[in-house]
């Protein structure tokens, strides 16, 4: 028996190789469409040197999760991509996603520690530098070309929040987009999301899409364990939903871009539901979360003469996000309290890349951020310390310098040096070395010394001010890096970095008060490796693995900071099926909060894709297949929220083009 | 259970044949003719064109080998450029791993001749190619200058610019 699924497996095998032989030569459009089985030599990454470089040239250890990645593993939002990738974490308390890497993850950062870029425009928000991982952030995870991340201290070209990584998302064009795209998602948790995206490319090459999203979370597990049996019969009540638009236009050397998203959330009001005191349970107060942001950006990119070429960017941003929470006086009557965040700002960014000195690369730019508005609220019937208003404006300037000197073909050394200045924050210098040298083709070891900053935020420096405290001081970070980036074969290649870092005046919020402070100084060191190997059947195995370890002066562990982080991907195509199968496993050590730990936990996800043709492809799947229970702190309290729960999800993407 | 087993193996195994699986530089050089079928050169046309590769000896022969497949030997000419002093010769000049200053290097003197330069790197495309085949993680795409292209004499059907990631 054994023997005839032998012989029917080699008859198999050799009509498709001579199927294959036989093949002529592709169009281009299946061209387009060819998967590398092998490693590319080089792909295209700009996160790293803020211009855009060959990954072989690039002066950076940068990872890239692409489109294909997206769909394959059934990504849904920027976090589920974010994890990912080497070192990284994600908290989620189901209002807020936090991030955390390099043994970094402070409770309550609002992310304000990595920069957000969306195609070059600087994303973090202006009254808590937040960075927006959910359905809060503009860009639907079908838009995403390819996400890249650069951890490490990049403030020498950056500036502010670039202390432990850049991440820059960059979106698709009307290639992948043209005609109409849609996308429907659901999950066996009632979650649905939906896309309609409309492309077009003119003759002229002018190319523009129009995107329309929206997801609803209808019935919202609590996060936290143990909830009541009186609150969980109001889950449904437990909701969230987003919409998002956002469009592209681009000809030439310019580029529009604009968007808008809202997201609202709601819960019942706890207080409300375990002290209601009736017999019979009315329905409880909600408290809402509304947000509302946008942008608006033009770019310029271009070469402007034979040795130069220029980069202009503006762009105007605003974000609100108005809370509801009720309040049960003593009277027993219900009073709603509305704090609201209301943030407006410009960014104008200019950058000039210049060739004319031999074996040079020079750059130079400039950054302005004007924060038109920095505003917390409150809004009470009632006259009391529920009412207030606190407004600010602030101006933010960069001046960079960036050199690459090709010292030989094997030996590199790129400086940079950036000085900011603003408003509420002395002016700061960032400097940044970092050395190449390939050894072999395709071997580089990376040296690199850089310092970065994060200024105290408005939210921060407010909150001390209401207090009559001292604002915070500055955060600081010396960073240093030795990496190797190796690539073995056209089918194996490695990377290994180890990095030691002292930070200091990490700002923190206090136990007792609402008042942040500068705790002793953290030393931070640790060693991040990772391959990736392909097969010629189209199978691939990518692994990476965080060992990482954070101390405060005199030997303190801190809270969220996992020693060991672990992940696998692997995919491979069942047969001749049109079918793959993708597995993602990924394993976090025991975390340290404020007075005890959380275990450590392996979680694994699994999905299999079909897809017979470019404008079809659907994916089931299943997260946390073994429904393991992740526990993990957002914030300073001691209640730990369940995290990626076992989730069933079917994704269809569907494109219909008419040329 | 066993029997599933191995027949699940010969299913995964047979998955072998199901693409048509061309190395990186095959699929470049397969691009390379599709892009000189979608071109179009001033008058007059060229009599044979003549196809230039630097920088990347696998592709001269991935080139040549296509050519050869394609029957095109006649009306077609390889040359592998050691440096730019032949470089008035090419109708396609494909610059393969070259850095922005060694593309300047290779553009210094060709002027507006119209000459179809092509880049495996962002920085060449930038600097001048007006086609950039970059590659991803997983697939090859490419970008159009069609100013550049424009500004030379050269221009490009409707359909290439219709596939590319991006028209300049």
């Amino acid at each position: 028996m054994k023997q005839r699924y032998l012989i029917a497996g080699l008859m198999g095998v050799l009509s498709l190789s001579v199927q294959a032989k036989n093949d002529p030569l592709p169009d281009l459009e299946d061209l387009l469409s060819q998967q590398l089985n092998q490693l590319p030599s080089n792909t295209q990454i700009s996160a790293g040197s803020r211009i855009e470089r060959s990954s072989s040239d690039s002066m950076a250890v940068t990872h890239v999760i692409t489109d294909k990645d997206i769909r394959q593993f059934n990504l849904q939002s920027l976090a589920d991509i974010l994890t990912m990738f080497v070192g990284i974490t994600t908290r989620d308390n189901s209002s807020f996603i936090y991030l955390g890497a390099r043994g970094i993850g402070r409770p309550g950062d609002f992310n304000s520690r990595f920069l957000f870029l969306l195609d070059g425009t600087r994303m973090n928000e202006n009254l808590l530098d937040a960075g927006l991982l959910g359905y809060e952030n503009f860009v639907d995870v079908g838009l995403i070309e390819r996400v890249e991340y650069s951890p490490g201290a990049s403030a020498a070209l950056y500036g502010n929040n670039a202390l432990l990584g850049v991440i820059n998302i960059v979106t698709k064009t009307s290639s992948k987009l043209r005609g109409l795209n849609t996308a429907l998602s659901v999950t066996n948790d009632d979650t649905q999301h939906g896309r309609v995206t409309v492309g077009m490319r003119s003759d002229s090459g002018a190319d523009s899409w129009l995107s329309l999203s929206g997801s609803r979370l209808r019935s919202k597990d609590f996060p936290v364990p143990g909830a009541p049996a009186e609150l969980l019969v109001w889950q449904d009540l437990n909701k969230e939903s987003s919409s998002r638009i956002m469009l592209s236009h681009q000809t030439g050397s310019l580029q529009l871009q604009a968007a808008a998203s809202r997201r609202q959330r709601s819960f019942p009001d706890g207080f409300s539901v375990l002290f209601s005191g009736g017999a019979e349970q009315a329905a409880p107060e909600l408290e809402t979360l509304d947000n509302e942001a946008y942008f608006l950006a033009l770019t310029f990119d271009d070469k402007i003469s034979d040795d130069m070429e220029a980069y202009f960017h503006v762009s105007t941003h605003g974000n609100d996000l108005v809370r509801s929470v009720p309040l049960t006086l003593q009277s027993g009557e219900v009073e709603f309290v509305r704090p609201m965040n209301s943030g407006r700002w410009s960014n104008l960014d200019g950058q000039l890349v210049f060739l004319g000195v031999e074996n040079h690369e020079l750059m130079v730019g400039v950054d302005f951020q004007k924060d038109h508005r920095q505003e917390f609220s409150s809004r009470s019937s009632l006259p009391s310390q529920f009412n207030f208003e606190q407004k600010s404006n602030e101006s933010r300037y960069g001046l960079y310098f960036q050199d690459l000197w090709r010292i030989t073909p094997r030996f590199k050394l790129q400086w940079a040096l950036r000085h900011d200045d603003s408003d509420f924050s002395p002016a700061r210098w960032s400097p940044s070395f970092t050395l190449k040298y390939s050894f072999l083709e395709g071997h580089h070891l990376l040296l690199r010394h850089s310092r970065a900053f994060r200024v105290a935020n408005f939210l921060e420096r407010n909150a001390n001010s209401v207090f009559s405290e001292p604002n915070p001081q500055n955060e600081t970070i010396d960073y240093n890096e030795l990496s190797l980036v190796q690539r073995w074969s056209d089918s194996l290649s490695s990377f290994a970095t180890f990095y030691y870092a002292d930070i200091n005046n990490l700002i923190h919020q206090d136990f007792f008060r609402p008042i942040y402070f500068n705790p002793p100084p953290i030393r931070s060191h640790g060693f991040e490796f990772g391959m990736d190997k392909r097969w010629s059947r189209g199978m691939s195995l990518i692994t990476n693995l965080a060992i990482q370890r954070s101390r405060l002066q005199g030997g303190f562990g801190i809270a969220n900071s996992p020693e060991f982080i672990g992940k696998m991907r692997f995919s491979m195509p069942l047969g001749n099926s049109d079918l793959t199968l993708s597995l993602n496993t990924y394993g976090v050590s025991k975390r340290r909060t404020f007075d005890s730990h959380l275990p450590g936990y392996v979680s694994h996800d699994i999905s299999l894709n079909w897809q017979n043709n470019p404008d079809l492809f659907v994916a089931l799947g299943v997260r946390n297949i073994t429904d393991k229970d992740i526990l993990e702190i957002t914030d300073d309290g001691f209640t730990p929220y369940l995290q990626r729960r076992r989730q069933v999800h079917l994704s269809v993407n569907w494109s219909w083009n008419n040329d | 259970m066993i029997k599933h087993l191995v027949a699940l193996c010969l299913l995964l195994f047979a998955g072998e044949g199901k693409a048509q699986s061309l190395s990186e530089n095959e699929l470049k050089a397969a691009f390379l003719y599709r892009f000189s079928q979608f071109s179009k050169w001033p008058p007059p046309p060229p009599d044979k064109l003549r196809f230039c590769v630097v920088g990347n000896p696998e592709l001269y022969q991935a080139v040549t080998s296509l050519l050869h497949a394609q029957d095109m030997d006649d009306d077609t000419e390889v040359i592998e450029l050691p440096n730019n002093e032949q470089i008035s010769r090419c109708d396609i000049l494909f610059l393969s791993q070259q850095n922005r200053q060694q593309t300047q290097y290779w553009l210094e003197d060709l002027e507006q001749s119209p000459v179809l330069v092509v880049s495996d790197t962002s920085e060449g495309f930038r600097q001048g190619a007006m086609i950039g085949l970059i590659a991803d993680a997983n697939n090859l795409s490419f970008r159009v200058n069609l100013t550049d292209a424009k500004r030379r004499g050269l221009n490009f059907s409707a359909h290439l610019l219709k596939l590319a990631t991006e028209v300049r």
